[in-house]
């Protein structure tokens, strides 16, 4: 994961001059310390030329003196590595010995030595480079990196406001009336998606579910993608990358309150407090925030969940506890939301049992009537008449979650660091389905993890050990009739326990000057259910110049498919559940990027290629046992994609991005894995102006079109709308356009303002997420487009430093 | 087995032309550090060689970093006494929140915005590890003349001024 390391480890170079004759030549000494005084024996030190230009190398004797002989009089840097792979660097002036430049640049005399050790030392590093997407030196390796104030100007709210209009990062909605929404990399399924908090893997599928739109984006210093399966040591089931939410590390004290509004009856307070001390600091952050469902058609029926949520959360940060710099946080999360019928008084939505209170005709292709719908083997009504009443429809869902987690550091020497990490969650879920199940789980989730960090021969070298516990219980009752358990309370139906324990190395070396980094490692799980699984991976960055880099990845990931209904509710209800012939999903994948940067311009672009072995089916088989079962088939996407920003003028920056896709599957294992349509290419633009007291931009993306025939296997399982004709085998192209102002009054006190889906595209309006199958069946999981109109929001915002 | 193509050929025909379309730069023009960068408040860009014939000293910050916060007010007063040298500040966060920043230590010399990436630009200045905060002082030819990880200090200021502005 991601580190902010603390420089304690930093050598010190001492460099002297010593002039041994008056003229042209001198040699040039340079003495290296750790911050203990300890000299450091047999270490390489270069002298660069001023402009960066290697001159000569020496090596450190047992007096940790290196010695250049034959140095011309100029300007030079003395560099050696440090600790982290971090490289240590001092000016230097190598002039006549009268001269008085002489004792000056290169003036850290013995005595002085404790105060520039000092100075190194109070050097936080804030790992500024390993938050540089492609920096190889970290676990995880990211490839995207959006800071908080990035999120502030774009007026992110939550981590899927933040990741939206992005080549290569996508927010998926995978249920129209329960908005289940997942982030989707490389256009890969969300549920290859892995989510961490401060680099701590403590999300599984469950709370993964409901859980994205939980995560606020209050209190964090940036979130970190990692696109790719090579991408990531420690977090080996994510197949298609990493998100990683960053904890903000206070540095003074702080205050923020945010207020905002919208239509919708959309309302978010947050506030955020920071006091820093000797020993350390504690924040605390708090947001609530609510919606209305919406439909934006007149089915009575929502196409946007309405939710209430409440997050809390305790931050803690020590300097020094038995050595160790320690970063903490707990976290309470609860959320109510209701699809369906429109409004929140859900204790009265489940009582309304009987009865039609929906609008079935209205929308495109609707029902020619208004109570029932027309099925299409027959081409007559479904009889009898829709009388389910508002609960008929319903999915409620009451959450509740508790997260902790906990990173530490500790050095152990000059060149070793040691770092242990904990996380635990606790995750509860009440929901009923109506017409489907009435379902409760209770998940807890451990994550532990040990490593050291030791530069040995120029090499950093990472092993550790990790611990992962995820266990699942619940209760259910199924809601529909004819089925074998139809209102039976069942137990554990879907529950699971995993104990993932797994040990790694890594190895980092940086060759030629820097120009070339390599990172490699391998990592062995066992797990109680799968056994022990294997996964390489292997980076490489080149630095083809200080502003054109290129990088590359090749590694595997792991997965350990879960029975978790909601990749496929059906299971509550069926007779059995049969995990005999389960394997771990596995990926391949390899990635190149190139970038260019320079002062005004950058360019980003990478070629993907990802390939699913084994994903996880769930088969409803003739006995109605559904059976978790492995693919025969791959499952495969390859990817492009570019975006380059154009800084115009001082205050106008534009960006211009550009994806597309090459998928290779069976419609059937899509139809079976639950996968949802990915479109073949996608077009970003996007527009910042920011001058003097105002920001403003402008974020669009044009979607390419869906072969939704194929991803929802029409040829086995044919779709139609409810006046019984066939769904389209193509979805049209469309324009996403947010807009956002932010104009600050004073220093501490802005004004906000935004649009959201300014040309009020929604799916619903062009092709209904309600279909049926051949025989009016009814089910609310086709989608492939906006599923809110056009949405208003503003606020204030209040900051105290 | 099912195939779709459609979009990703040119792409990944764009993706190759630009790899090979970038020549390979120099780390540092022939006669000095040059780049050009624009202001904090967004009203102009700003050039190294905008400074003929001036050392500069350039100091890269984050609004988040522990010793940035520490040697602000420093380099600030520093700024004051040696006016035959031009400071600049180059902020890698972002722009509210960095004018705040500067605003709460009233910095008075210029605040330039870093570019989007700026991993090559540190690279540039001598920070390959892209830690902050970063300092590098350029003589009055725009060479890198001395630089420092880490908070400065008021001797180091000292120093450097004497051996890199001394004319």
């Amino acid at each position: 994961m991601p580190r902010i390391s603390a420089f304690f480890l930093a050598p010190t170079i001492l460099a002297g001059l010593f002039v041994a004759t008056p003229c042209l030549s001198a040699p040039l000494q340079s003495e290296v310390k750790d911050s203990h005084g300890h000299p450091w024996k047999n270490r390489d030190v270069r002298l660069l030329s001023s402009d960066g230009t290697q001159v000569s190398t020496a090596t450190t004797d047992a007096h940790g003196i290196a010695r250049f002989q034959g140095v011309a009089p100029g300007k030079y840097i003395i560099e050696v590595p440090g600790t982290h792979g971090a490289v240590v660097r001092k000016g230097v002036t190598v002039a006549n010995a009268r001269n008085p430049i002489v004792s000056l640049v290169t003036d850290v005399k013995p005595e002085s030595a404790s105060a520039a050790t000092k100075g190194l030392a109070e050097v936080t590093v804030t790992g500024r480079r390993e938050t540089q997407p492609g920096a190889l030196r970290t676990d995880v390796v990211m490839t995207e990196s959006i800071s908080a104030q990035e999120m502030e100007q774009i007026g992110a709210t939550s981590l899927i406001d933040a990741l939206t209009h992005r080549p290569g990062i996508d927010i998926q909605v995978e249920c129209s009336v329960c908005n289940v929404r997942s982030i989707t990399l490389d256009n890969l399924p969300g549920r290859f998606t892995t989510l961490t908090l401060d680099g701590v893997p403590i999300f599984s599928p469950v709370s993964n579910a409901y859980g994205l739109d939980m995560l606020g984006v209050n209190g964090l210093e940036r979130i970190d993608v990692s696109r790719g399966a090579a991408t990531s040591l420690t977090t080996p089931e994510a197949l298609a990358g990493t998100v990683t939410l960053v904890t903000k590390v206070p540095t003074q004290d702080d205050a923020e309150v945010d207020v905002d509004g919208g239509n919708f009856g959309y309302r978010r307070e947050t506030a955020y407090g920071a006091l820093v001390y000797d020993w350390g600091a504690v924040s605390v952050n708090a947001t609530n925030q609510s919606h209305y469902s919406v439909d934006g058609v007149g089915y009575g029926i929502s196409q946007f969940t309405g939710y209430h949520r409440d997050l809390a959360g305790l931050s803690l940060f020590f300097n020094d506890v038995f050595g160790f710099h320690i970063k903490s946080r707990y976290d309470h999360i609860e959320e109510k939301r209701g699809g369906g019928p429109l409004g929140d008084d859900y204790s009265a939505i489940l009582a309304n049992t009987t009865g039609n209170p929906f609008n079935w005709s209205a929308g495109p292709n609707g029902s020619p009537y208004r109570n029932t719908w027309i099925e299409p083997s027959t081409g007559q009504p479904v009889e009898p008449p829709y009388d389910g009443g508002e609960a008929g429809i319903a999915q409620i869902i009451f959450t509740t979650r508790n997260q902790f987690v906990e990173t530490a550091e500790r050095s152990l020497g000059a060149n070793t660091n040691l770092y242990i990490d904990f996380g635990y969650a606790h995750h509860e879920q009440a929901s009923w389905y109506g017409m489907d199940s009435d379902y409760w789980d209770n998940q807890h989730q451990i994550y532990a993890d040990v490593h050291l960090q030791t530069l040995f021969a120029g090499v950093l070298l990472t092993g550790g050990v990790a611990y992962k516990f995820e266990k699942l219980t619940s209760q259910s009752i199924s809601t529909t009739e004819g089925t074998p358990y139809y209102g039976i309370l069942r137990y554990n139906v879907d529950a699971y326990t995993y104990e993932t324990p797994g040990a790694y190395v890594q190895a980092y070396e940086a060759f030629f000057n820097q120009r070339l980094e390599l990172n490699a490692s391998l990592r062995e799980d066992d797990n109680n259910t799968f056994g022990s699984v294997t996964t390489p991976r292997l980076n490489a960055l080149w630095h083809h110049t200080d502003t054109l880099s290129s990088r590359f990845a090749i590694g595997t990931g792991y997965r350990l498919p879960t029975s978790f209904f909601e990749q496929d509710h059906g299971i509550l209800s069926a007779n059995n559940v049969d995990r005999s012939e389960a394997k771990p999903e596995r990926s391949q994948n390899a990635s190149y990027s190139l970038n260019f940067a320079n002062d005004r311009f950058a360019v980003t672009s990478s070629l993907n290629y990802t390939r699913i072995i084994d994903m996880a089916l769930f088969v409803n088989n003739s006995a109605n046992n559904f059976v978790l079962e492995p693919a025969q088939h791959p499952f495969t996407v390859a990817s492009a994609d570019a975006q380059g920003t154009w800084q115009a003028t001082p205050s106008n920056a534009f960006t211009v991005g550009l994806e597309g896709y090459h998928y290779q599957f069976y419609a059937s294992d899509a139809y079976n894995a639950a996968l949802f349509s990915r479109p073949e290419y996608r077009l970003h633009l996007s527009y910042d102006y920011d001058r003097g007291p105002w920001d403003y931009n402008i974020r669009s993306t044009f979607t390419g079109p869906q072969d939704l025939a194929k991803w929802y296997d029409y040829a086995d399982n044919p779709i139609y709308n409810l006046n019984g004709t066939p769904k389209p085998n193509w979805s049209p192209t469309f324009w996403e356009v947010d807009t956002h102002l932010t104009y600050a009054v004073t220093k501490s006190f802005s004004l906000n303002a935004g649009v959201n889906n300014v040309f009020n595209y929604q799916q619903a309006k062009h092709d209904s997420f309600l279909f049926q199958d051949p025989y009016g069946n009814l089910n609310v999981t086709y989608i492939w487009g906006p599923n809110i109109g056009r949405s208003f929001e503003a606020g204030v915002k209040l900051t105290l430093q | 087995m099912h195939s779709h193509s459609k979009g990703a050929g040119w792409i990944v025909l764009t993706v190759l032309a630009l790899a090979s379309g970038f020549k390979s730069g120099h780390v540092l023009a022939a006669n000095g550090l040059e780049f050009e960068l624009a202001t904090l408040s967004g009203n102009a860009f700003v050039k190294i060689s905008d400074f003929r014939n001036r050392a500069v000293l350039i100091n890269v910050w984050g609004t988040e970093c522990p010793p940035c916060v520490k040697e602000t007010p420093l380099l600030n007063a520093q700024s004051k006494i040696y006016t035959k040298v031009q400071f600049l500040g180059i902020a890698t966060d972002g722009r509210i929140s960095s004018l705040r920043f500067a605003g709460k230590f009233h910095v008075r010399y210029p605040q330039l915005q870093a570019p989007i990436h700026p991993d090559g630009l540190l690279r540039r200045l001598g920070d390959s590890n892209g830690a902050l905060p970063f300092t590098v002082v350029l003589d009055a030819e725009h060479r890198i003349c001395a630089s420092r990880l880490g908070a400065v200090d008021a001797d180091w200021i000292r120093g450097v001024m004497t051996a890199c502005a001394r004319d």
